[in-house]
């Protein structure tokens, strides 16, 4: 089983919910079979916004698990099928105080799904709150030993998300790996790679960041 | 059309989501949308609904998939217009 990480965040402040809800911007990557999912009862209350960056999360994420070990591989949401969403037992409140870090989910309420990219099957946690909605891949269903962290930014421009992205990962990477001089480099394929000073550390990471939020998954070695 | 002059006209549907101004007066066909002129990838189809009304076209699954970057969105617009034709 390959080891990887894979996550997205969408800030919801964003978002143009006249577009999103357009049947001719949702439909440019969600298929027929994906929108009747939206038809269960168990997500009533989900505003059909939602469900659409819920599903664009999902399928991000799992482009970026997979391309981490296929390099040239081109996103294309409509080849990653959302096939099974399991809602929260209840609607999901404001959301915790951010900054969050933490190991696995827990006892958040979560959004799960079961996602079909080609031959394979990959499962997303995703929370959504009031402010945004953030995801995380795995390529089997238990998110135990994921860390993932969400903290709001300043500003919302590129180079500031990054730096921003980088420095909250960092400091919990050299927590948990006991490691100096850790720094992030994107490889050719635009997939960030960890390093300890000149050395790569076999860490697998994913790095998102949208609007005021930014946000990352690691997978505990 | 010919492949510059759409150049040109994809500048200004790029333009709302980026904010690397010099980076998109210099793109050429080898520019990608994310990691040269920095959008975000959740604007991607933001981009391919303003060129579809832009250039009166409907882009497909698998042509959108191609947009990655400067190039491929000039293949995209050009295989499109030409359609009507």
């Amino acid at each position: 089983m390959i080891e990887s990480a894979g996550n997205d965040i969408i800030d919801l402040a964003t978002i143009n919910i006249q577009r999103t809800t357009q049947k001719r911007f949702y439909t440019k990557f969600i298929t027929g079979t994906e929108t009747l999912l939206y038809s269960n009862p168990n997500l009533a209350n989900l505003p059909f916004e939602h469900f659409v960056w819920l599903l664009w999360s999902a399928k991000e994420s799992v482009y970026k698990f997979v391309q981490r070990h296929q390099s040239g591989l081109v996103f294309s949401p409509s080849k990653i099928i959302i096939t099974q969403i399991i809602p929260p037992a209840s609607t999901p409140g404001a959301g915790t105080v951010l900054p969050v870090e933490t190991l696995g989910f827990g006892n958040q309420q979560t959004y799960n799904m079961t996602v079909v990219f080609g031959a394979d099957v990959f499962y997303t946690s995703s929370i959504i709150t009031t402010g945004y909605i953030h995801t995380a891949a795995n390529n089997h269903q238990s998110f135990d030993r994921v860390h993932w962290g969400v903290r709001q930014v300043a500003q919302s421009d590129a180079a500031f998300q990054s730096l921003q992205v980088r420095k909250f990962i960092l400091d919990k990477l050299a927590l948990v790996t006991h490691k100096n001089n850790l720094n992030i480099v994107k490889n050719s394929g635009g997939c960030p790679i960890l390093f300890s000073g000149a050395e790569e550390i076999n860490q697998p990471l994913s790095l998102a960041h949208h609007g005021h939020y930014v946000a990352y998954v690691f997978p505990e070695k | 059309m010919t492949r510059q002059e759409i150049l040109t006209e994809l500048k200004k549907v790029l333009s709302p989501y980026t904010l690397e101004k010099d980076a998109l007066a210099n793109i050429d066909e080898s520019t990608n949308l994310i990691t040269d002129l920095k959008i975000n990838s959740a604007n991607l189809v933001d981009i391919i609904i303003d060129a579809e009304s832009k250039y009166n076209i409907e882009i497909d699954y698998d042509s959108a998939d191609k947009m990655v970057n400067v190039g491929g969105c000039i293949d995209v617009i050009e295989e499109k217009t030409n359609q009507q034709i």
